[in-house]
């Protein structure tokens, strides 16, 4: 059993069209880490350069937002699923 | 049109333009579940979600992350997935603002319905080659088949 990582639409183009991924277990930056290994450049789209997580991006673990679970730190056991959502917003004008 | 084909049927559509009528003078806003077929992309479910911005909920739009994690899972589960957004314009019209388009995932399709005076108009779909960029305007059309037009479906916000 893996990590299920679930890859939403704007990032499938680096995952060859997948929208659920394996990964190895860890902590959430060890999963980006193997992530961004197996589909490169995938990290960078949810990551800035220092490290955190973008301001449009939120990680969900098991339905509960990884901000309240320890962040990037927050440990992902094998059957866990990390899902990747694409902050959705706008307006007008 | 340079955004592509999206395949909207007429319920769906007339979904999207009750939930923005219930909505107004506050802008609405909902995800679109469906597939990726030959022409392009057909939704076969428009879903409700809350927006966040309270402060200005008539002119700004935060889709709830939990609404959307939800609606990844129960379409991953029925072999679909997310293939856009739609949002309301209260009095404006239905073109991409300039918010829109700095806000715009590439990828998605979003779907705009005007509104003026509480009554709903036009309606259109954009894409977006990325964050910023200039939309594309998608050629929304109101069938795909038969087939799965039984299926579509307006269901209320999760926990609303």
């Amino acid at each position: 059993m893996a990590v299920k990582v679930r890859i939403p639409a704007p990032l499938r183009g680096l995952t060859g069209g997948r929208g659920e991924v394996d990964a190895a277990p860890g902590s959430v930056f060890e999963v980006l880490s193997g992530l961004d290994r197996s589909f490169a450049g995938i990290r960078s789209k949810i990551c800035e350069e220092s490290g955190e997580v973008r301001k449009y991006v939120r990680l969900f673990l098991n339905d509960e937002d990884v901000r309240s679970q320890g962040g990037l730190q927050a440990p992902v056991k094998d059957g866990d699923v990390l899902s990747i959502i694409p902050a959705i917003a706008g307006g007008c004008p | 049109m340079e955004g592509g084909v999206l395949c909207l049927p007429r319920s769906c559509e007339a979904a999207i333009r009750r939930h923005g009528e219930e909505a107004y003078p506050d802008e609405a806003c909902g995800i679109l579940i469906g597939r990726t077929v030959s022409r392009g992309v057909a939704v076969v479910e428009v879903r409700r979600a809350r927006n966040l911005n309270t402060d200005r909920a008539r002119d700004r739009y935060d889709l709830d992350p939990l609404d959307q994690l939800r609606a990844e899972e129960e379409a991953g589960l029925a072999g679909l997935a997310v293939v856009g957004f739609y949002h309301t314009h209260p009095d404006h019209p239905a073109s991409a603002s300039r918010t829109d388009a700095n806000l715009a995932w590439p990828g998605y399709h979003y779907v705009i319905c005007a509104l003026a005076q509480g009554k709903p108009g036009d309606l259109r779909a954009w894409t977006f080659r990325d964050r910023g960029a200039e939309p594309r305007e998608s050629r929304v059309e109101a069938e795909e088949g038969r087939s799965w037009r039984s299926r579509c479906a307006s269901r209320p916000p999760y926990g609303g």
